[in-house]
């Protein structure tokens, strides 16, 4: 008998709850009016009662066969927010546009965000060479040495804006979220001589760079990590090995050259040079969590 | 007194059952409903200016147009060709140029300028064929300001470059016997014709309505030449094996024009 009268009252209770759930008490008034009690509101009489087609409804408002999004008014809140987080984004990156010598990049950024849209950031690169075949064929079939420099490493200081943020969908079915940042800096850029003929000592030089401009994608797959895709365009003035070398052009220990054309070094030319490297980066940043502040 | 008490259980187990039973309605359901079928059996139509980005001594600059049937809203077939004529990068300039290194007359181990310009490939055309996966589409927003939709897509196929060179293989001196001997200055370059092999790219559309929006590409013909037209194994002599198999990478900036003009929405 006590089970049966707990199993009554734990149906009821279920029950009740599950009524309660789909259907409001008729007792209640509806939401939105006033109380059966309170009379309306008087409104002013209107001047001159509205005639027929002169009123619109909201419905009738909308224009058929107009975009949809023109409608829209409210998007979305943004994936992620970035404002006082910084971003640490180790990288990979290699040079396109130089036939003779192709450079591996190896580096980070550090990005400290200001704003939704700006930031700015310190990269810094280290660079291994890769002389191409064709170094080694304009030997061969011309018979001509290039002037060729290894750059050493980079470090700049960016100034970064994003102007462009999104979202797709992956064949109709998960949703991604990107941005585009470009960027532009100053900073310098440490190159070194490889010597036409290995028995000269090549030469180091600094130089001062910009980053002019640096156009990237980041791609996010949480709120904390993304995956980054850039392509940076570096400018400096190289210096160039000279194309005539003299024995004693090279300094001895105490720094000074016994050639009477000085040091290679002095006599280099200088040649514009444009730099183009393609990226990758994974962008962690922090904290790695962070609150809306406002509404949706 | 068995029949009340399954009478009061029942109720609480089928409350159990519903509740093991209830289910994320938005379950198997498209990521996007009423979607701009920007692609779905509409046929593309994109004016470019193409150009090289990693020739050695000549660049391609032309102008191309790629017709392209999107079968679904991922799947599509299409051709592209461009047509157009060389320009002398920088090792060019600084090897035959006013002031290049190159002597003006051969001196036996080194070519001319002339001889090196006449040894060079030029590309006029590059052609393919090939099938395109978007997978990727979706809207972005431009400076807080302008919406555009956009996507994203892969394409693979074949295709090929036709290529020439202003070598005058009737010409006397040009049919050397040094050639044999040991001068690939003097040889055939043999890398003129039609070079073919794959392609592979990737692209952007940016649509800025239903039919209009602009198209970025980057494409790699994958095919087997000799751009310099000289010795490449060392065997001072210029024959097919001198020819390599490289990436020809050629980048690509139009409009896309979408026909039917008026996108269907989804479900």
């Amino acid at each position: 008998m006590k089970r049966f009268a707990f199993g009554l009252c734990a149906m009821l209770a279920a029950g009740g709850q599950l009524a309660l759930a789909q259907e409001p008490p008729a007792d209640e008034p509806p939401a939105g009016e006033p109380p059966a009690g309170e009379p309306p509101a008087a409104e002013p009489p209107s001047a001159e009662p509205p005639k027929e087609g002169e009123v619109k409804t909201p419905v009738e408002e909308v224009r058929p066969g107009a975009r949809k999004w023109d409608d829209i008014v409210i998007v979305p809140r943004r994936y992620s927010l970035k404002r006082r987080r910084v971003e640490f984004v180790p990288t990979y990156n290699v040079t396109i546009n130089d036939a003779v010598v192709r450079h591996h990049g190896f580096g980070a950024m550090f990005n400290i965000y200001l704003s939704e849209a700006f930031f700015i950031g310190l990269e810094g690169t280290y660079y291994a060479k890769q002389l191409t075949d064709r170094y080694f064929l304009l030997g061969v079939d011309q018979r001509v040495l290039p002037s060729v420099n290894h750059y050493v490493f980079s470090a700049l200081l960016d100034f970064g804006y994003v102007p462009m943020h999104g979202k797709f969908t992956f064949f109709n079915g998960a949703i991604g979220h990107w941005e585009v940042y470009v960027e532009a800096g100053v900073g310098i850029f440490q190159s070194e001589v490889i010597p036409r003929d290995p028995a000269n000592a090549g030469f180091s030089n600094y130089l001062v760079s910009g980053l002019l401009p640096g156009i990237g994608a980041r791609m996010w797959l949480s709120r904390w990590f993304a995956i980054d895709v850039y392509v940076k365009n570096y400018i400096f003035a190289d210096k160039l090995e000279p194309t005539t070398r003299v024995p004693g052009d090279s300094p001895d220990a105490s720094g000074n050259c016994t050639a009477m054309t000085g040091c290679a070094k002095d006599n280099a030319s200088s040649q514009f040079t444009v730099d183009v490297t393609f990226g990758i980066g994974l962008s962690f940043f922090l904290p790695p969590s962070f609150e809306y502040k406002t509404l949706r | 007194m068995r029949r009340p008490l399954t009478a009061a259980v029942l109720p609480l187990l089928l409350v159990g059952t519903a509740h093991a039973d209830r289910r994320n309605v938005l379950e198997d359901q498209p990521a996007i409903r009423h979607k701009y079928e920007m692609r779905k059996t509409r046929f593309e139509v994109s004016p470019a200016l193409v150009m090289s980005i990693n020739q050695d001594f000549r660049h391609f600059v032309g102008g191309g147009i790629v017709l392209q049937f999107h079968i679904t809203d991922w799947l599509g077939i299409g051709v592209q060709g461009a047509f157009g004529g060389g320009v002398d990068s920088g090792i060019t300039d600084r090897l035959a140029g006013d002031s290049g290194v190159l002597p003006a007359t051969e001196t036996g181990v080194q070519p001319s300028k002339t001889q090196f310009r006449d040894h060079l490939a030029t590309i006029n055309a590059i052609v393919s064929g090939y099938v395109t996966v978007t997978p990727f589409a979706g809207k972005l927003m431009a400076f807080g300001a302008l919406q555009l939709r956009y996507d994203l897509y892969a394409l693979a196929g074949v295709g090929g470059m036709n290529l020439s060179n202003t070598y005058d293989s009737t010409k006397p001196e040009d049919n050397d016997p040094r050639c044999m001997n040991g001068d690939p200055n003097r040889c055939d370059p043999l890398n003129s014709g039609f070079a073919f092999g794959g392609v592979f790219g990737v692209g952007i559309h940016l649509f800025f309505n239903d039919w209009f929006g602009f198209n970025f590409e980057l494409r790699d013909y994958l095919a087997s030449t000799n751009p310099a037209g000289l010795d490449v194994n060392g065997d001072r002599l210029v024959t097919s094996d001198d020819a390599t198999i490289s990436n020809n990478l050629f980048f690509s900036a139009g409009v896309t024009i979408m026909f039917p003009l008026t996108a269907k929405i989804s479900d």
